[in-house]
C-alpha cells in the first residue's frame, strides 16, 4: 500500500511547459506555445527561444551563432519551408529508483510520453490554428492511476482549433488541458495529482482567453466523459477559470477556480492562489497553494490542501539547480500531512534534449499517537526528454 | 686700473658669449630631440635632453622641453613621468583655462567654453594615461581621472569617437572590477525547519533497545553573513529553533508521544557560487546541528539521543527577491535529514 502511495505521489509525467522561464522574462505562455496557457506544441518562436536562449551550447561550435541555432530549431533540424504546417515529436523516459537508501532499491524505467503532434496555422500572427496530438502509453509505462491495463494505450492527448480575432483575445474549442493553477511540467506534483490535472486530464470544451501585457484571463468549460484514458471518477464536466496579473517586475500572481462533477454525481470544487516570480535573468520561484473540496454524492464535503513550491537557480546557460517542496493534507480536519522535498538538477545541453535528476525525500507528519512515525523514504528520479 | 678694467670687460664679454653659446647649444639639443621624437626614437630623444638639461628637476626646464619629455615618456609607456610633465605644461600654459574647464565640467557642461586644441591633446593623453593606470591598478582615482579627461574630449569633439570608446571601455572595466570586489553582507533570517531523527528507548533493567523515530518541525530564527563577489564567496549562517516533534516506536503502543518540545541550534558555513545570471546563488556548506528534545521517559526506561549533535552537508539555493531573499536548504547529516525554507533580509 505504501509502495503504491509513494509511487502515485512521486511518479512524474509528461513535461511540456516550463513556467519557470518567467525568469527569462517570458510571462505569457502564448509567447512560446500555441496554447495560451502553455503545454502542448511549441510555436516557431518557442522553438527558436529554446535553441538560442534556453539550451546550453554543448558541442556546438563557436562559429555557430545563436541566430543560426534558432533557424535550425524546426522539425528535425530544418528551417520550415512553409508557414502553415508544424509537426513535432516528443519522448520522455524516466528512471525511477525507489527506496535508494535500502539495500535493494526497486528500480524501473518508464516510458512516460510518446507523442506526435501536428499544428496547422493560418493567417497573420497564427490567427487560426488547429492542433492534434496523439499519445502512446506503452504497456510498461506510466498508466492512468488505478489502471490494471497492460496493453498499449493510444489516445488523443489534445485536438483543438483556435481563433484569435484580435491578438489579445482567443477562442479555442476541442480537447485541451484544463486552465487552472501553474501549469508545471511535474504532472505528478500534489498541485496536479490531487486537482485531477495530470497527464490524462485534458478534456473537451471551449476556452476563452484574454491576454494583455500585464495579465491573462482564461475561462473554460469542459467535459471528459467518455475519454478512454480516464478512469471513471476522472470523467468529469465542469467549468474553470484563471486570472494572472503582473504585480511587479518579472512576476505573475493569480487565482484559479474550478468546479466539476463526475459521472457518479460526485462534486469537486477547488481554488488556488499562485505566483511565479522571475529572479535575475533565469532563476525563478513558483508557489501554488490550493484547497480541494470533494463532496461525494450524498456525502459530506472533505477539504484537502496542498502547496507546491519550486525554485530554479540558474548555474549556467541551460543548467538549473532546482528544489521542489510540496505538502499535501488529505483532510484539513486531520493532522496528516505528506511532505516531499526534491533537490535536483535540470539541464538542457542543447535544444531538443533535457535531462533532469532529482533525489526525492518523502516524509509523513501525523500527530496521531496510535500510528507510528514512518521512516523517511528516498528515491531517485532521472528523466530524459527529447523533442523534434 | 686699466688692467683691471680690461680684465673685467673681458670677463663680462666672455661670460656673455658663453651664455649665448650655451643657449645655442641647448637649442641644438632640443632640435635634435625633436627630430629624434619625429623618428620615433623616444628614448634617444629623452637622453639627448638629459645631456643638456637636468630633466629630473622639471621646475627648471623650459616648457617646450617639458612638453617633449611628456610625450616621449608617454610613448615609452612611462606613464607616471609622462603625467607629471603634462601637468607641468598645463600649470604653466593653461592654468586658468584648465581651471575654467574643470569648473564647467562639474557644473553643467562645456558648451560655453573654448578649449585650446593643444590642451585638448594633452587631456586626451592624460585620459589614456589614467586609463592604463586604472587597468593596471584598478584604483578608482585613476578611473575618475581618466573618465574626466575623456569626457572633456568627448564634449569638445576632440577625437570624440575614440574618447567615447574609451569611456565605454572604462565603464565595462569598472563593472568587471566591481564584480570581482568582495563585499560583506549581513543578513537576518527566519523560516521553518523540519527533520527526522532516530532515538533509542532503552530498558534500564534489561538493556534492551528499541528504535524510535521522531519527526520534528520548528521555527528557526537567526542570521549570518556572506562575503562574496559576483562570482563566488562564502557564507556563514546560524539560527536557533524551537518547535515540536512526534516520536514513536514502530509499534506505537510501546512508545509514542506527540507535541514534544524541541530546541536547538544550526550552524553552517560554506562555499557559495553566484549565478552568472544575477540575483541567485548556490551554496554547499558544512552544518553543525544540535537539538534537544523534552522526550518523556517511561518508568524503568531511558531515551538515548535526547540531545544530539550531527554534522554533514547542506546545499542551499538563494533567490534575491525584491525585498527579502528566499532560501531553500536541504541537508544530510548522517541519519538525520533537514529541510529548511527561510526568508532572509540583507542589511
Amino acid at each position: 500500500m505504501r509502495f503504491i502511495l509513494i509511487l502515485t505521489l512521486l511518479l512524474p509525467s509528461v513535461a511540456l511547459s516550463y513556467p519557470n522561464f518567467i525568469g527569462k522574462g517570458y510571462q505569457a505562455c502564448l509567447t512560446c506555445h500555441y496554447n495560451p496557457f502553455g503545454n502542448g506544441a511549441l510555436n516557431d518562436y518557442g522553438r527558436a527561444v529554446s535553441a538560442n536562449v534556453i539550451a546550453d551550447r554543448l558541442f556546438v561550435s563557436k562559429s555557430t551563432t545563436d541566430e543560426k541555432l534558432g533557424e535550425r530549431s524546426g522539425f528535425l533540424f530544418f528551417t520550415p519551408k512553409q508557414k502553415w504546417f508544424r509537426p513535432s515529436l516528443d519522448y520522455r523516459g524516466m528512471q525511477f529508483d525507489q527506496d535508494i537508501d535500502q539495500e535493494e532499491p526497486n528500480k524501473k524505467f518508464i516510458h512516460m510520453q510518446m507523442e506526435a503532434s501536428v499544428t496547422l496555422k493560418f493567417g497573420e500572427a497564427d490567427k487560426y490554428i488547429a492542433t492534434f496530438t496523439h499519445g502512446i502509453v506503452p504497456d510498461n509505462s506510466a498508466r492512468p492511476i488505478d489502471s490494471t491495463e497492460k496493453e498499449e494505450l493510444q489516445f488523443s492527448r489534445e485536438h483543438y482549433v483556435g481563433w484569435r480575432p484580435v491578438p489579445s483575445i482567443g477562442i479555442y474549442a476541442g480537447k485541451m488541458d484544463k486552465v487552472f493553477g501553474i501549469r508545471v511540467p511535474d504532472h505528478n506534483a500534489f498541485s496536479k495529482k490531487y486537482t485531477n490535472l495530470h497527464q490524462y486530464s485534458s478534456s473537451t470544451g471551449v476556452m476563452f482567453h484574454w491576454g494583455k501585457e500585464k495579465f491573462d484571463l482564461g475561462l473554460q468549460n469542459f467535459s471528459g466523459v467518455g475519454h478512454k484514458e480516464k478512469k471513471e471518477s476522472e470523467q468529469t464536466q465542469g467549468v474553470t477559470g484563471k486570472f494572472e496579473y503582473n504585480l511587479f517586475g518579472q512576476s505573475r500572481t493569480g487565482v484559479s477556480y474550478l468546479a466539476e462533477i463526475d459521472v457518479n454525481d460526485n462534486h469537486k470544487s477547488m481554488y488556488a492562489l499562485h505566483t511565479k516570480i522571475g529572479v535575475g535573468n533565469g532563476s525563478s520561484l513558483m508557489l501554488e497553494v490550493g484547497d480541494v473540496n470533494n463532496t461525494p454524492n450524498g456525502g459530506d464535503t472533505k477539504t484537502s490542501r496542498y502547496y507546491f513550491l519550486q525554485t530554479h537557480v540558474v548555474l549556467k546557460r541551460g543548467l538549473y539547480f532546482l528544489t521542489t517542496f510540496e505538502n499535501y493534507q488529505p483532510d484539513t480536519n486531520e493532522n496528516l500531512e505528506y511532505y516531499t522535498v526534491a533537490p535536483g538538477i535540470q539541464y538542457f545541453p542543447w535544444q531538443r534534449f533535457e535531462f533532469r535528476a532529482e533525489i526525492v525525500n518523502f516524509r509523513t507528519f501525523n500527530d496521531d499517537t496510535t500510528t507510528p512515525v514512518p521512516q523517511d523514504s528516498w528515491h531517485y528520479i532521472g528523466q530524459i526528454h527529447l523533442w523534434f | 686700473m686699466v688692467l683691471r678694467l680690461f680684465l673685467l670687460t673681458t670677463l663680462i664679454l666672455s661670460s656673455s658669449a658663453f651664455a649665448r653659446s650655451k643657449k645655442s647649444v641647448r637649442s641644438i639639443y632640443l632640435k635634435t630631440a625633436q627630430k629624434q621624437f619625429k623618428k620615433r626614437q623616444y628614448k634617444k630623444s629623452i637622453k639627448t635632453l638629459d645631456r643638456i638639461y637636468d630633466i629630473n628637476n622639471p621646475r627648471k626646464l623650459p616648457t617646450s622641453v617639458v612638453q617633449i619629455l611628456a610625450i616621449n615618456f608617454f610613448k615609452i609607456k612611462r606613464y607616471n613621468s609622462s603625467s607629471k610633465y603634462f601637468h607641468i605644461v598645463i600649470s604653466r600654459r593653461y592654468r586658468k583655462k584648465h581651471q575654467q574647464i574643470l569648473y564647467s565640467l562639474n557644473n553643467g557642461g562645456l558648451d560655453d567654453i573654448e578649449a585650446p586644441k593643444q590642451l585638448l591633446r594633452i587631456y586626451y593623453r592624460l585620459g589614456q594615461i589614467y586609463y592604463y593606470n586604472y587597468s593596471k591598478t584598478q584604483n578608482t582615482a585613476y578611473f575618475r581621472a581618466s573618465e574626466k579627461f575623456f569626457k572633456i574630449c568627448e564634449e569638445k569633439e576632440h577625437l570624440d569617437d575614440n574618447a567615447t570608446e574609451y569611456l565605454d571601455s572604462l565603464s565595462a572595466k569598472r563593472a568587471f572590477v566591481a564584480k570581482k570586489e568582495f563585499v560583506w553582507k549581513w543578513f537576518a533570517s527566519a523560516g521553518s525547519i523540519n527533520w527526522q531523527e532516530k532515538l533509542i528507548l532503552q530498558d534500564s533493567t534489561t538493556g534492551d533497545q528499541t528504535k524510535l523515530l521522531s519527526n520534528a518541525r520548528a521555527l528557526c530564527i537567526g542570521g549570518g553573513f556572506r562575503y562574496t563577489n559576483a562570482y563566488h564567496g562564502f557564507e556563514v549562517h546560524g539560527c536557533g529553533f524551537s518547535g515540536s516533534a512526534k516520536v514513536s516506536a514502530s509499534n506505537p503502543t510501546l512508545y509514542a508521544q506527540d507535541g514534544v518540545a524541541v530546541t536547538g541550534l544550526l550552524l553552517d558555513s560554506g562555499y557559495t557560487i553566484m549565478s552568472p545570471y544575477e540575483k541567485a546563488s548556490f551554496t554547499i556548506s558544512l552544518p553543525l546541528f544540535y537539538r534537544d528534545g523534552d522526550y518523556a521517559q517511561p518508568k524503568n526506561y531511558q531515551i538515548l539521543g535526547k540531545g544530539q549533535l550531527s554534522a554533514g552537508a547542506l546545499i542551499k539555493g538563494r533567490l534575491e527577491l525584491p525585498i527579502v531573499d528566499f532560501v531553500v536548504s536541504v541537508g544530510n547529516l548522517g541519519w538525520t535529514n533537514i529541510f529548511m525554507m527561510e526568508a532572509s533580509y540583507t542589511f
